[in-house]
């Protein structure tokens, strides 16, 4: 349960990929957040300027997010192709 | 050696062992922890509230049933109403048990005794996510026959026929396995976070301020405790936000069921 | 999907709040499926390169996907 004891007495074997793979996917993160959160922001902005397109607006709110999403998703489905 | 290294030497973080707990006491073969007393406890609040608040309902509202009243119109109309239509009504019988099952469940998890949320455990999540699942497929095979139902839910109108061949895996397993999936681990997962992050700091702050006081480290354990107090105050948003949202997915999963919106 | 000129009616609101949740689980989706095809065949046919090639092409077809049935 200690993890600085463990850590220090096997430093040569311990494998520290796994844990590269999750600060990995924690950095890789950050972009599609912030994306997605420029995404729906502006397209609230949008509404509230012009409320009447809100159907067009909503159609292209919904592409950018899905494609930023995608981003997102790739960064998860990553480890698993980088390992094969 | 360094600084951080020295400073911190015997501090433990808390992990997994956290979510572990030893039976309290055995009911014939089956061991009672502290999470079944905690879900106990979460039924009686919730039944007693409702109890007291609706048991002899009076036009003028006084007492309970006033503050049952903004509960109750809370669910129907924020949750209820956008979804199901007319029928909100009598869909409330599984709402609101759903609604108030889990944000009392989290709520346990600041409670001073209890300090545990109930949700945490993957077993309560996932059994009411399997529950909401199962009424979606009961009722979309009433309303809409079964064959209705998959060919509804996989089957967007005008594609070219070629296409189908691709879309259909994509939408089964996107409609049928995807979504009680997150259903349940998007409630399970913010409250593991945040009970380990809680702990986290209240362990940062004990350490450094009580069992191993040194200059430098008490800094750190102020640190500790004031961001403990800051979790605990985003830990409260976000139990009640996960309540909303799961309880709004769950209303809405129901609505696929019953409304076929091609 | 054309509904300017007026605020958006409750089933409109029931579409969107639809395809919010169902674009990412359909570009999951695809990558799953296609992915778990693409993983078998690279199995089958000993070609490591199979798996991410059929990854790419699950997440072009949800894409797709998505702007057909959420994006017209």
């Amino acid at each position: 349960m200690s993890f600085l004891a463990a850590a220090t007495t096997t430093v040569a074997e311990t494998n520290i990929n796994p844990g590269l793979k999750s600060i990995g996917y924690g950095l890789s993160a950050i972009g599609p957040g912030i994306g997605v959160g420029i995404v729906f922001g502006q397209g609230v902005n949008a509404i509230a300027r012009q409320p009447e397109l809100t159907s067009t607006i909503r159609t292209n709110m919904l592409l950018g997010f899905a494609f930023s999403e995608a981003l997102a998703l790739i960064g998860l489905v990553a480890p698993f192709i980088y390992t094969s | 050696m360094s600084a951080p290294h020295i400073l911190a030497k015997d501090f433990e973080a808390p992990g997994l062992g956290l979510f572990e707990w030893k039976p309290l006491f055995h009911i014939g073969p089956f061991a009672v922890a502290k999470p079944i007393v905690l879900v106990l406890l979460v039924m009686i609040i919730v039944i007693g509230f409702f109890w007291a608040a609706f048991s002899k309902p009076q036009l003028v509202p006084r007492g309970w049933q006033n503050v049952g009243e903004v509960a109750y119109v809370f669910v129907r109309d924020e949750i209820g109403r956008p979804f199901l239509g007319k029928d909100a009504e009598s869909w409330m019988r599984l709402l609101i048990p759903v609604f108030f099952f889990v944000w009392i469940g989290n709520l346990m998890s600041v409670v001073p005794v209890a300090q545990f949320p109930v949700n945490s455990r993957i077993a309560f999540p996932l059994v009411l996510a399997v529950l909401i699942y199962l009424t979606f497929w009961v009722v979309g095979v009433k309303k809409q026959g079964f064959f209705g139902l998959l060919k509804n839910a996989t089957m967007p109108p005008d594609l070219p026929w070629a296409l189908y061949i691709i879309v259909i895996p994509i939408e089964f397993v996107s409609t049928f396995f995807i979504r009680p999936f997150t259903h349940a681990v998007r409630l399970f997962a913010n409250m593991f976070a945040g009970h380990i992050l809680i702990a986290l700091f209240a362990t940062v702050a004990f350490h450094f301020l009580w069992e191993k006081v040194t200059p430098l480290g008490f800094g750190v354990g102020v640190l500790g405790v004031v961001l403990t107090i800051v979790m605990t105050a985003f830990e409260l948003f976000i139990q009640a936000v996960q309540a909303y949202v799961f309880t709004l997915l769950a209303a809405f999963y129901i609505s696929a069921g019953l409304y076929s919106d091609h | 999907m054309t509904g300017n000129g007026r605020l958006p009616t409750e089933s409109e609101d029931r579409e969107f709040a639809n395809a919010v949740s169902a674009a990412p689980a359909t570009i999951l989706a695809g990558m799953l499926v296609f992915g778990g095809v693409g993983w078998l065949l690279a199995r089958w046919l000993d070609i490591q390169a199979l798996l991410p090639i059929f990854l790419v092409l699950g997440l072009v077809f949800a894409g797709y996907l998505v702007y057909v049935r959420y994006g017209r």
